[in-house]
């Protein structure tokens, strides 16, 4: 039994290029320029698939993006591609699509007995099991009901497919190749400016693909040729425009041929936008019209004139419209035996006469009461005088055409509606952006040809071209029979009569939405699910609006629609992330050492964007212990690491100094020319911003550097302070973060390896004392020296213009190398930090004072700086405070763990606690492990005893407050 | 998104950050209260329709400006701080003066949030 | 001298017939701050606006200059060295607008963005200078160390024309 043939008539596949394909596990064949659709409909497949809730038995309805049933997964492992819109996939060789929905099998179905539970499954059934009192059983239930409903599965494999986006400019853009859309793209092209035309389907001309007429193909084809003439014109099909944003942004999705990707996302900005995109075909609404074989009449005549796929022997019209005798009449042509059912008691006299002529038997005020057959259907009864039934193979349904206003809408603009086509049109359109055909409402070929230029002629004038152009050539046809329509809305009777046939949505839902008082369009969506399938309700949505109106007494104009959004059609993810993955997940930012840590050996760890040198393998191969190794080299020898991360500025011109005075908390003004000084900036707030030190190289130059954190933060904010509000202060800001690198050469022995490395430098603490700076020159190269110390040890920085780091870098371990100098990582850099006590952007949580850090005393007492009056709100001195404190591990073999949660030994261990640890480090010196951490009251509690609880690992260990500067609190080995 | 960039044209709006609200006049330095400070710092109107903002084009030149952006339509005005050849903008009090003025009802002024912002009816609460 | 080194030692090399990607190293980089009037004397003619390259002189801001030339001595002016904080990467050949089109939202069409002209924009997420020397050959100065990264990003971009 099959339902629809091939005809021999000419049709856009070409019949010498048969393709191979498989449904199901089974091997069938279709001809180059068939969809999926439509090749499983000339092999005679109807029944396609299983619906969402109900698992009824459903075939395909339409022959565009609106298809809301024939829906495939296609592909395997990682390409499985779940909801794959049968109607719009081209079809390729090599294709592997499998049913939805359905377990066992397609045909049997054991979900199917969802349908004698329809009464639960109603509108509101998820509703009322999350809230009412069947609210406990939903955890009893909600596994069955996840297995039991939906549609395609999105498999866990990584998706292997390459996407890539581009961005795009045009003059103007045209949306949608039918022949609106065609003839604004020519009139563009013919002005030499820059035109994109985008067309959806792997075919251009939109509705003339359907129309089974030779004028009008020859026309399409004339049109297509001279695109391709233009220079500047661009013809991009499969590719869906998906939204339009602010500043005439137009996100497309294009399907390229012949690529390493899959799908581009385009972003195009377009100077003008023609939105072409025609109109979609409504369902009607009866008992029983979602059975495999009731099909949009629009889509029979497309499956006919562009596919060659024709119904068996006979076929059933029911129509409220006259768009719906097209279809009719080239049925019968076709020899297809043809019975209409017309909701309409009146008819225009050469509609009559053509189906006198054709034997075309039409039923006057008559719509369908039933339609007979389960998974294909046999025959229909009708409703109304002639409750007739009529064997078929087909019912082919028109409930008129709703234009896609989906992109006039995108940017906010509510679609309105027009009583003369009874559907909702532009609400208008933004500066622009200019409509033309279908979307409008204009359904006749000619006048969407004309339309189509006019709004080309004006998209050029706004784009400021004012040269005269010639017309389009119209096709030699008759003008446009007049279109008219007589809304269906009433809500019919019956169980299964479906609105919304992809989240099982029928009248009777409607009703019992209206019942409980979910009138507003918004509400009925989510209270019924209409229209929240993949297909956005595209089929649905109108008629549903309708119906409310109906019930409530309005009229439509009154009802309202939903909003519009983007996406217009499903778009991959992947599409989304573009190239934007795996090792492009982000930018990686590399010091200039990074090629010789990686040549010795070293393991790095990603700190932001940085990739850093966290431990080497002379120290080890675990980042447990090779950090331990590393710290006893700086603290008894020397090391050398790599500061390169830190933020770099230069500050110049005359009033650098006051600028340092007002940003830093401590005063920069009389900074000697050759010093360095640690300094902290706040925020407006009075919240601790950043730290650093910053070094005078001359009366007018500074040398910045802050965090590895927040350079960026810091660099922004500066130029903020100087371009917008204190632009009479001379000073130019240069980020060095680049252009120089650094290494800290700490440890006792670190001025005898400065000393080996430059010989004719005097480095000693008479030349260079502590926080001292100095410039040389090394081997042509620029080289500043600035003794700071992190670590806690004797210490130097030594930084130098990025492309010659590597070799400075290897010049000092080769001079210094009889004093064992080695390199080591951040873990260690780190970690003697903590033994110093020295806060680093861990411990900084962007809650801080000065004073919860334990610096409130370096802050100016008369001097003014950003942050002042606000660090002395109410809130900011609160004794409560979480304060900087250190803690020492009070149990052997027990750990600290950075994130521990902090509580008085008394407390009960439950909640947020007293503070959390921000740092944490096995010291060396102490021969135990050490924390930063952030405390309620801070040191007044030194000395007390706390827990370290980590439930994580369930861990609960006693420790210790104490100060946080662990070693040499007098500073003796920094001054050595 | 496009932003004019008043030195390098017009850009996509990911090459910028915003930075704050330009309507706002900052203490000048050194000067100001708690309770001057508190109110630069915390307290915003939030108004829907025209607004003037600080963005920096950030991926670019770096520069520092002033747009004026509607809120609720992302349409972008000439800015009135730009000078010849987009010269940088200081500090205009009389902008957020002329702002206000211009559209009242559609400034819903958070500082007095209190006293008199409610669900139900904002027009016309507007009080200085 | 010591030696320099390049952050892309260790970038995979792009080879294609129709596409070269080339790091373009050793050049001067050089800002000059300060009041037009002092940028005038110093370097001479400069370009009115940022976007045009005129002379190797580059404005890239409202006071400020970059100079592909060697540096000079600017009285009144403050002179930020930079060489090593760009990484010169060459992309020539017909397909290089559109490659460019797939890492940066800037017009890359041959009657906009024209030899002697440049952009300031950013490539993933990172900012990048991007110089038309000619019809088909691209500068982009990019931040040294992101040089890597966005190398790989621009090599990956140009995939299809391998």
């Amino acid at each position: 039994m099959t339902a629809f043939r091939r005809t021999d008539k000419p049709a856009h596949i070409d019949r010498t290029k048969p393709i191979t394909f498989t449904f199901d596990g089974k091997t069938l064949i279709g001809f180059s320029g068939d969809t999926l659709a439509s090749a499983l409909l000339a092999n005679g497949k109807t029944l396609l698939g299983r619906s969402f809730k109900y698992h009824r038995p459903r075939g395909v309805i339409a022959a565009g993006f609106e298809e809301p049933n024939a829906l495939f997964t296609t592909g395997v492992g990682g390409r499985t591609e779940p909801n794959t819109i049968g109607p719009t996939t081209e079809l390729v060789s090599g294709i592997t699509a499998k049913s939805q929905n359905a377990w066992p099998s397609l045909s049997f179905d054991v979900m199917a007995a969802n349908q004698l539970l329809s009464p639960i499954f109603s509108a509101g059934f998820y509703y009322k099991t999350f809230m009412g009192p069947l609210k406990k059983s939903w955890m009893m239930y909600e596994p069955i009901i996840r297995k039991a409903a939906g549609l395609g599965v999105a498999v866990p494999d990584v998706d292997t497919a390459r996407y890539e986006q581009r961005h795009t400019f045009c003059d103007v853009l045209v949306i949608g190749s039918g022949p609106a859309g065609l003839a604004a793209a020519v009139t563009a092209a013919r002005s030499g400016l820059r035109v994109t035309l985008t067309e959806q389907d792997f075919e251009l001309g939109g509705s003339l693909l359907s129309s089974g007429n030779e004028v009008l193909e020859q026309w399409r084809k004339t049109q297509i040729a001279e695109l391709e003439s233009h220079r500047e014109a661009r013809v991009l099909n499969r590719t869906t425009a998906q939204g339009i944003y602010d500043g005439n942004l137009v996100v497309l999705n294009c399907i390229p041929q012949n690529h390493p990707a899959k799908m581009i996302l385009e972003q195009c900005r377009a100077k003008t936008i023609i939105i072409a995109t025609g109109a979609i075909e409504r369902p009607l609404v009866f008992e029983n019209n979602d059975r495999p074989g009731v099909m949009l009449a629009s889509a029979v005549r497309t499956y006919l004139n562009r596919y060659g796929v024709a119904p068996k022997k006979r076929a059933v019209i029911v129509t409220n419209n006259d768009s719906a005798y097209a279809t009719a009449f080239e049925l019968a042509e076709a020899d297809v035996a043809v019975t209409v059912a017309e909701h309409r008691s009146t008819l225009s006299g050469d509609l009559l006469a053509k189906a006198a002529q054709l034997g075309i038997a039409i039923f006057p005020n008559s719509g369908i009461a039933n339609v007979i057959g389960e998974k294909q259907i046999s025959a229909v009864r009708l409703a109304g005088r002639h409750a007739v039934t009529i064997e078929c193979d087909v019912l082919a349904m028109s409930g008129g055409w709703n234009p896609v206003v989906h992109l006039t809408s995108h940017g906010g603009i509510k679609p309105k509606y027009d009583e003369k086509i009874a559907a909702f049109v532009p609400g208008g359109f933004a500066p622009s952006h200019y409509g033309a055909g279908g979307v409008n409402g204009t359904f006749g070929v000619m006048a969407a040809i004309r339309e189509g230029e006019t709004a080309a002629r004006a998209a050029l004038e706004t784009s400021n071209f004012s040269k005269k152009l010639e017309a389009v050539e119209l096709p030699a046809m008759r003008e446009d029979r007049a279109y008219t329509i007589q809304p269906q809305w009433t809500v019919p009777e019956g169980k299964h009569a479906f609105v919304d046939f992809q989240n099982d949505v029928t009248s009777k839902d409607i009703k019992q939405a209206h019942q409980e008082g979910y009138l507003s369009v918004e509400h009925l969506k989510r209270y019924t699910t209409l229209g929240m399938g993949t297909d956005q309700g595209k089929t649905s949505n109108i008629n549903a609006l309708a119906m409310m109106a109906d019930l409530r007494g309005l009229p439509m104009s009154a009802a309202g629609t939903t909003t519009f959004r983007p996406p217009y059609a499903p778009l991959t993810i992947g599409a989304i992330a573009g190239r934007n993955v795996g090792a492009h997940f982000k930018p990686k930012r590399l010091s200039p050492l990074h090629d010789w840590h990686v040549a010795h050996g070293a393991t790095f760890i990603e700190a932001g964007l940085w990739m850093r040198a966290w431990y080497y393998d002379w120290a080890g191969h675990s980042p447990e212990t090779a950090y331990i190794k590393e710290m006893e080299l700086v603290r008894q020898n020397v090391g050398i690491s790599d500061v390169s991360s830190l933020g770099k500025i230069d500050v110049q011109g005359p009033d650098a100094a006051e600028f340092l005075n007002r940003i830093y908390v401590n005063g920069f003004a009389k900074l000697p020319i050759g010093r360095a000084r640690y300094g902290v900036m706040l925020n407006d707030d009075g919240i601790v911003l950043d730290d650093g030190t910053t070094s005078r190289i001359s009366d007018t130059q500074f040398y910045m550097t802050t965090t590895t954190a927040q350079a960026g933060e810091v660099m922004s904010w500066l130029e903020y302070l100087l371009q917008m509000h204190w632009t009479d202060l001379n000073v130019h800001l240069t980020s060095l973060t680049d252009e120089w690198g650094g290494m800290a050469v700490s440890g006792p022995n670190s001025r005898r390896a400065l000393q080996l490395a430059f010989p004719e430098l005097d480095v000693t603490t008479e030349t260079l004392p502590y926080i001292g700076v100095m410039d040389f020159v090394f081997e042509d190269v620029s080289v500043r020296i600035l003794r700071l110390s992190f670590s806690g040890e004797l210490a130097y920085e030594v930084h130098c213009p990025a492309n010659y780091t590597t070799a400075l870098w290897e010049h000092i371990l080769k001079s210094a190398d009889s004093l064992g100098i080695k390199p080591y990582g951040l873990e260690a850099l780190a970690s003697l930090r903590i033994e110093k006590g020295h806060v680093a952007g861990a411990d900084l949580d962007h809650r801080n004072t000065l004073d919860d850090l334990g610096l409130g005393k370096m802050a100016g007492k008369e001097k003014d700086y950003i942050g002042k009056a606000l660090r002395f709100r109410e809130d900011c001195q609160a004794p409560e405070r979480w304060s900087l404190i250190g803690i020492e591990c009070m149990e052997d073999g027990k750990k600290l763990r950075g994130g521990a949660i902090l509580f008085a030994a008394s407390d009960e261990i439950k909640g947020h606690g007293r503070g959390y640890i921000t740092s944490v480090t096995w010291s060396t010196e102490l021969n135990k492990f050490i924390a930063l951490a952030l405390y309620n009251g801070g040191l007044k509690h030194e000395g007390e005893d706390i827990i370290c609880a980590f439930p994580l690992k369930n861990e609960n260990v006693k420790a210790r407050i104490v100060s946080p500067h662990f070693i040499d609190k007098q500073g003796e080995r920094l001054h050595a | 998104m496009r932003i004019p960039c008043p030195h390098c044209g017009e850009r996509d709006v990911a090459e910028f950050r915003y930075g704050s609200d330009a309507t706002k006049q900052r203490p000048q330095h050194g000067t100001g209260d708690l309770k001057t400070w508190h109110d630069y710092v915390f307290v915003f109107d939030n108004p829907k329709g025209q607004h003037i903002e600080y963005w920096q084009h950030v991926l670019g030149c770096r520069q520092w400006f002033t747009l004026k952006r509607n809120t609720a339509t992302n349409q972008i005005l000439p800015s009135p701080l730009e000078g010849e050849g987009g010269a940088l903008a200081p500090d205009e009090g009389a902008v957020a003066t002329e702002l206000a003025s211009t559209n009242p009802s559609s400034v819903l002024r958070m500082k007095d949030a209190q006293s008199t912002f409610s669900l139900k009816g904002r027009r016309g609460e507007k009080k200085q | 001298m010591l030696k320099a080194s390049s952050a892309l030692f260790s970038a995979k090399p792009f080879a294609s017939n129709l596409l070269a990607i080339v790091e373009a190293p050793d050049f001067t980089l050089t800002q000059y701050a300060g009041v037009e009037k002092d940028l005038k004397k110093a370097l001479g003619k400069l370009p009115s606006r940022i976007g045009i390259v005129q002379d190797n002189f580059m404005r890239v801001g409202p006071t400020q200059i970059w100079s592909l030339n060697e540096a000079m001595d600017a009285p009144n002016c403050f002179v930020t060295p930079l060489s090593s904080s760009r990484t010169r990467i060459e992309i020539s050949g017909a397909p290089a607008r559109e490659v460019l089109a797939k890492c940066a939202s800037i017009d890359f069409h041959k009657n906009e963005f024209k030899p002697g002209t440049f952009a300031m924009t950013g490539i993933h997420h990172v900012p990048v200078f991007i110089h038309c020397v000619a019809g088909e050959i691209f500068h982009l100065y990019v931040l040294r160390t992101f040089a890597l990264s966005i190398w790989d990003h621009v090599s990956d971009a140009a995939l299809e024309f391998k």
